[in-house]
């Protein structure tokens, strides 16, 4: 009996925990080293570290601290300053841009930084068989960006870089802003090519110390930085994948900052004293992609009722924790060139419009969703079935249909959907880079699946943003893309539903921890307060 | 005994084959491509073709196969599409992890399932039974990814100790990538202490379901030989109980217990999924469903590869303890 009893005590305890929802909260902040150090919990390694070869933000958000751009994104917009440019000039075509270079910086190793390295840099991602170049490297973001519009990058002395291009490329200055242009010193490319990023050499504010792949990263500071030494002594990345472990871990001082707070631990950590939460509107955009080429979306009616029968505000609030805006435009907030349109919630008005659609008895429709949750889309079945929910009311009856991450994109970019989960995550802070990508006939693709998976084409839209492509004022851009809006508002491509914040924590007493919009992390101004 | 020995191991040859075949047919058959993972949304058309021609995924599915084996034979299980390593350097890193991990789990369930399973045998339908089967059951059915972060809340979080995460917090190299012994080649007893600290939530976690399995097999496999007549007749002679049990029931019983105990180890070895996750361990069943996951062909066809093999050779492994274990039975 005396055993039985302990047995349950022992059964008693397993539930018990179970209970406990989450962390327990600690009042006081976890204790930490004086020194002058950080470690970062993140959820996974980076892919690698060669800045021009790597696409995702896990390694994005390492190689920003290392290797600079010739300009940079201002802290928490998408607008640019400058950085290892100094000033800069474009030709009245547009067609030639021309750069002043930072005097007396030094990369790492101790090569001085000057035109002719940017020059190897930039030529290694674009020129084929380039010696520097090396197999296996895709520099997908190079061809992405800049298409062939590069004709040529001259060195004129030390200090001069000359662009010149095939036609002008609008968002030229906010392209060279993207971490994927980071300068790495030319001395260590040649000497090791790819082995190059196992030891990466860069400007940047932290120097790259030693990588233990899938346990810790380490980085210290460089302390000829022409910006300034940056206050961290040493920061050290750990990639923990369970987001509850990673919690644990800043709560108990075991790290001093995650990045990727689940949505719904958001609540916790907000009434949490012991951490800080902190949080960045995203540049990204998540909307509902109506297939305009198959029935019954391809009659604008239709789309727009769809818009009027979903009530965003809702689904904002509640499966956002607070944590994500309504959309009323495609272009997130941070970028300029975006107006205002909202569509109303105004299932009566969805009602009538499909009855002036001839479908006043209901219609069936299928919602594609992707299998894994991405920022935009953190809960991509729920959502669908909200989405499901609210059309009911309208009298469209709305099959579900998950498709897997791997092929969604194909699916949809080759229009086998009727209505599809999408969204964009900004690239380098331009409108272009939202409204062409996703809304340009020249980006519908149905036999290799394009990015305008609402198929959409509608010819003055095209002039709009070609035109505006190939001019370098932003006033005049601005213009351009304001009435672009107003087509796709009335067209209802789409439905713009929510931009969504991303979300880190850290110890109450780092400053300056912060998450850039366009998703990389910046830690050159991080540091502990003085008590 | 060596001719069994090299029968068993020429057997594996197409044992290896089969899941080369298997594994590349049905990556490959999923839809899904590792070119559109690697590029996202914002990949252009011409982008995916001009990668998938660099990758040599443009070329035809027997071609690619061929070559494959080609270059496995030479010992080149080729590159990671997206980290752009060598498979093999992947593999030297999560292979040692996962086997450390393995054994640390089986070490738990066979010291603590084996002698749970003699009790239950032995006081048949007493509250040892019952708690034998309690926890077999327990085990079975527990999830092991709560398991997981409960131990976390209540060791490092609340009682500070043992670690959140990772293999070890202390820097020695690793020449060996088997952490136990390059602390031990270090000489520094500080680094095995850690180490070994390291491993003990992980390892306890995962040794729930293997624990469970073999106090049922004991169990069952003793009371089968408890009921024999040697153990009468070993019982009638005088010997003191604790010699009939270690003496003569255990080493009888022990042929279906290292059966389950070698399933069990080929499970743990590419099943640790749960566990590595939540203790950020860098094993071969995390890099499994990761490369899964991304298809990237190459890692997944090398990591099933060298799954497949491991349990192999831990199954030659099994039947040559079989011979050790009862000296009945014979090689031939």
């Amino acid at each position: 009996m005396r055993h039985l009893l302990a047995l349950l005590v022992v059964l008693g305890l397993l539930t018990g925990c179970s209970q406990t929802p989450g962390p327990q909260k600690t009042d006081a902040p976890p204790p930490r080293d004086q020194a002058n150090t950080l470690v970062v919990g993140k959820p996974d390694d980076p892919k690698g570290l060669d800045p021009a070869d790597v696409s995702d933000a896990e390694s994005s958000q390492i190689t920003a601290n290392i290797f600079d751009t010739l300009l940079r994104f201002k802290s928490g917009s998408a607008d640019v300053e400058p950085s290892l440019a100094t000033e800069w000039k474009a030709s009245d075509d547009g067609k030639t841009w021309t750069l002043k270079l930072r005097q007396g910086v030094k990369f790492h190793d101790g090569t001085p930084f000057n035109a002719q390295a940017v020059v190897d840099n930039f030529e290694r991602q674009y020129v084929p068989n380039h010696p520097l170049r090396y197999p296996g490297a895709t520099f997908s973001y190079w061809s992405d960006v800049w298409g062939g519009k590069v004709s040529k990058i001259e060195a004129v002395g030390e200090d001069t870089l000359v662009f010149h291009l095939k036609e002008p490329v609008a968002p030229f200055l906010s392209n060279l802003a993207m971490p994927f242009f980071g300068i790495a010193s030319p001395t260590a490319l040649k000497k090791a090519g790819r082995d190059a990023f196992k030891q990466p050499v860069g400007t940047g504010p932290f120097k790259f110390v030693e990588w233990v792949p899938k346990d810790h990263l380490t980085l210290a500071a460089n302390p000829d930085y022409w910006d300034g030494k940056p206050p961290l002594d040493k920061v050290t990345f750990k990639p923990i994948p369970e987001s509850t472990n990673r919690q644990l871990q800043l709560e108990r001082g075991a790290v001093q900052a995650i990045t990727n707070v689940q949505l719904e631990n958001v609540e916790d950590l907000r009434q949490n004293p012991a951490v800080k939460l902190v949080e960045q509107p995203g540049l990204n955009l998540g909307y509902l992609s109506f297939n305009t080429q198959k029935k019954p979306l391809d009659d604008k009616r239709v789309r727009q009722a769809l818009c009027m029968a979903v009530n965003r505000q809702q689904i904002a609030d509640e499966l956002y924790h607070g944590l994500a805006r309504v959309a009323d435009s495609p272009i997130p907030p941070g970028i300029w060139g975006r107006v205002d349109l909202p569509y109303e919630y105004n299932p009566e008005k969805a009602k009538k419009l499909l009855a002036e659609a001839g479908l006043a008895d209901g219609v069936k429709i299928e919602i594609s969703y992707m299998s894994v949750p991405r920022t935009y889309f953190p809960e991509p079945k729920v959502i669908a079935e909200v989405l499901q929910a609210q059309l009911a009311e309208v009298g469209i009856e709305a099959d579900l249909k998950a498709r897997e991450w791997s092929s969604y994109l194909d699916a949809l970019g080759q229009g086998e959907h009727q209505v599809g989960l999408s969204g964009w995550i900004a690239d380098n802070g331009d409108p272009d880079n939202f409204l062409y990508t996703l809304f340009d006939g020249a980006n519908v693709d149905t036999k290799r699946g394009g990015s305008n998976v609402c198929m959409f084409a509608n010819a003055r839209l095209d002039k709009l943003l070609t035109d505006a492509q190939k001019l370098t004022d932003q006033d005049q851009r601005t213009k351009l893309y304001e009435q672009a809006q107003h087509i796709l508002h009335d067209e209802a491509p789409c439905l713009p539903m929510v931009y969504v914040s991303q979300v880190g924590a850290c110890h109450p007493d780092l400053d300056g921890f912060e998450m850039h919009p366009t998703g990389t992390m910046q830690l050159r101004k991080a540091h502990w307060k003085t008590k | 005994m060596k001719r069994f020995l090299a029968r068993r191991l020429l057997e594996l040859i197409p044992v290896v084959v089969g899941i080369t075949l298997l594994t590349f047919m049905l990556i490959h058959l999923i839809p899904g491509d590792p070119v559109k993972v690697m590029l996202g949304e914002r990949a252009s058309p011409d982008q995916v073709d001009a990668l998938r021609k660099q990758l040599g995924l443009d070329r035809s599915l027997p071609e690619q196969y061929v070559q494959y084996c080609v270059h496995a034979a030479q010992g080149d299980l080729g590159q990671s599409i997206l980290r752009h390593t060598p498979v093999t350097e992947e593999l030297a890193r999560a292979f040692p992890a996962t086997i450390e991990l393995t054994l640390g789990a089986l070490l738990i369930a066979t010291v603590f399932g084996i002698p749970l399973g003699m009790a239950a045998a032995v006081k048949r339908g007493s509250w040892w039974d019952a708690l034998c089967t309690t926890i077999s059951l327990g085990g079975i059915s527990m999830p092991v990814f709560w398991l997981g972060l409960m131990l976390v809340l209540l060791f490092p979080y609340y009682l500070g100790m043992f670690y959140f995460s990772g293999r070890t917090s202390l820097e020695f190299p690793h020449p060996t990538g088997f952490y136990t012994i390059d602390a031990l080649l270090s000489g520094n007893p500080a680094n095995l202490i850690d180490v070994l600290g390291h491993l003990v939530l992980p390892c306890a976690t995962l040794s729930t379901i293997p624990l469970a399995m073999i106090a049922r097999m004991t169990r069952s496999s003793m009371l089968e030989v408890l009921s024999q007549d040697y153990i009468r007749t070993a019982r009638a002679k005088g010997l003191t109980e604790s010699q009939v049990l270690w003496g003569h029931a255990l080493p009888n019983a022990l042929i279906p217990i290292v059966t389950a105990i070698g399933l069990q180890f080929g499970y743990l070895l590419g099943g640790a999924v749960m566990t590595e996750t939540v203790f950020a361990f860098d094993g071969v069943g995390r890099l499994v469903v990761e490369s899964v996951k991304l298809r990237d062909y190459p890692l997944v066809q090398g990591s099933v590869l060298a799954v497949a093999l491991a349990v192999s050779l831990v199954n030659v492994l099994v039947d040559l303890l079989y011979g050790w274990l009862d000296p009945r039975v014979r090689y031939g």
